[in-house]
């Protein structure tokens, strides 16, 4: 098996609560590529496509690739791959942040969800090791305040991926929430998650991964990043601006959703452009794992009606709850997305279409 | 002067490719638990914090070192441990009282920065913003320094 996968996966029988450990499937790994070839061939061959979205027959795979916990390009990666309720079909969404490599170290390239716990439900995972505990004190809680107690009650370096009262409450758009600030936005997955009663899954791992040829990984890494950093996107507009780096650029193609999607532009969009974030809220531009990009946007309001502080605005956010509302009220728009004990965590793109 | 990690918090990402260059180098692994610089992430706040070994002239880790085995070159001014007079006693872990020495279960044995040992620092030559520079100059000491000697300067009216 390549190097780079850790070789094991934890199968959680969340109706039985109970863990298991088991070897990674190394025809399977070598021949479907990454995190989401591997969740979905595992995904497909143990889920009928009969299996309803919110039935305890479906599953939820949160999946590593093999190059999630090292550096080189934007690795630091996992997908979460269940059957929509959006769409009825696969779906495979993915976040970035520090969780994705801390399962990794944690000894897992894989998690298999199965079946519906009877109470709500959350996963420790610490060096190999993972057990089920009670989460009815957690269920209601935002994701943010469920990673901080987490934190305080399981260990202060873990890293969580959790729901929202919008997963807990079966919101078609709900994400799973890691590092406080990154989604797996797409899909509705964090409806499925709360389907499970599963409320978060905390990692906490010391181990390491390793890679074939240390060397040549080494060179090949220096080469992403050279690539990376030539390419007007990734070196320049996306560091820079962030991903609302495209309101600009969209705008300008005429391909801004405006006034739900209406138009292709929209006569405020340098109000709710990289640009102005970059001259008014921008505190951090910040990155995730082993990422050199560094799209992430840590912002604050200062505007009196919004006080606040934390991660974003995306792209996505900035035209969903922005330009296709017709809103070009920057502060309005940030205060959408920030934490509160009853913002619960959508995906900005799909919650535009119910708004 | 002596060549050192100069580190400018302004310019952190929160990327952990120094934790992860390190230890890739360090242990042929990529464990941040096993590196020797270290990068916290303060979402909220935004403030991202990196620290590793400054190398002490009169370091606390080789004073309490009861083996010796603990030593200052004088000419690089790397402050190294020899793995064959080390013990793994951990007197050293209890006297940094920066908490940049270690003990390694695995090895057995006290683990620090040693600046790469004369090569570019791993850290330093994957660091993506430059917050990280190998330098006998604390250059983002004078960059501080200087931003304050400018809101002076533009506060200053001529007399």
């Amino acid at each position: 098996m390549n190097k780079a996968w850790q070789g094991k996966l934890l199968r959680v029988d969340l109706a039985a609560g109970t863990c298991n450990v088991e070897a990674l499937n190394e025809e399977w790994a070598n021949n479907y590529i990454g995190g989401r070839g591997l969740g979905s061939k595992y995904f497909t061959e143990e889920v009928s496509p009969e299996v309803e979205p919110m039935s305890p027959e479906n599953k939820l795979i949160m999946a590593t690739g093999p190059l999630t916990g090292t550096y080189g390009a934007a690795n630091g990666r996992y997908m979460v791959i269940t059957k929509s309720p959006l769409t009825g079909t696969i779906a495979c969404s993915n976040s970035g942040g520090y969780f994705p490599s801390e399962l990794k170290y944690a000894g897992f390239d894989m998690i298999i969800f199965e079946g519906k716990s009877e109470h709500p439900v959350y996963l420790q995972v610490r060096d190999g090791k993972a057990e089920l505990v009670g989460a009815v004190h957690l269920w209601g809680m935002s994701s943010n305040d469920t990673e901080e107690a987490i934190l305080s009650e399981f260990h202060g370096d873990a890293k969580v991926a959790c729901i929202g009262p919008a997963g807990e409450i079966g919101v078609h758009f709900a994400c799973v929430i890691n590092d406080k600030h990154r989604a797996a936005g797409r899909s509705g997955v964090g409806m499925v998650m709360g389907s499970k009663n599963l409320k978060a899954v905390a990692v906490r791992g010391t181990g390491g991964v390793q890679v074939a040829d240390p060397k040549a990984y080494r060179e090949a890494a220096l080469d992403s990043y050279g690539v990376l950093k030539e390419n007007p996107v990734t070196g320049e507009g996306l560091p820079a601006l962030g991903t609302a780096v495209l309101v600009n650029v969209m705008n300008q193609n005429g391909g801004l959703p405006t006034r739900n999607a209406q138009s292709g532009t929209f006569d405020k969009a340098e109000d709710i452009s990289g640009e102005a974030l970059v001259a008014g809220e921008l505190r951090r531009v910040k990155s995730c794992m082993g990422c050199i990009i560094s799209c992430g946007r840590v912002t604050k309001i200062t505007d009196p009606r919004y006080a606040g502080e934390g991660e974003g605005p995306e792209y996505e956010t900035l035209w969903a709850l922005g330009a296709a509302c017709g809103i070009s009220d920057m502060p309005a728009i940030l205060q959408r997305i920030r934490h509160g004990p009853h913002l619960p965590r959508f995906d900005n793109r799909l919650c535009h279409g119910a708004v | 002067m002596q060549k050192l990690i100069r580190i400018d918090p302004a310019k952190c990402v929160g990327c952990k490719t120094c934790e992860l260059s390190c230890s890739f180098k360090n242990t042929g692994e990529f464990a941040p638990s096993r590196s020797r610089i270290y990068n916290e992430v303060f979402i909220e706040e935004a403030k991202f914090i990196t620290v590793t070994c400054m190398q002490c002239d009169e370091p606390w880790c080789e004073k309490s070192c009861p083996k010796n085995a603990i030593s200052k070159d004088m000419a690089s001014g790397v402050v190294t441990v020899d793995d064959v007079k080390c013990v793994g006693c951990r007197t050293c872990v209890s006297a940094c009282p920066f908490g940049m020495i270690k003990y390694v279960d695995s090895t057995g044995k006290a683990d620090k920065c040693n600046l790469c040992a004369g090569d570019t620092p791993e850290c330093v030559a994957f660091c993506p913003t430059q917050c990280l520079t190998l330098d006998e100059e604390d250059k983002p000491l004078r960059q501080k320094m200087l931003r304050f000697v400018n809101a002076m300067k533009d506060g200053q009216m001529e007399v």
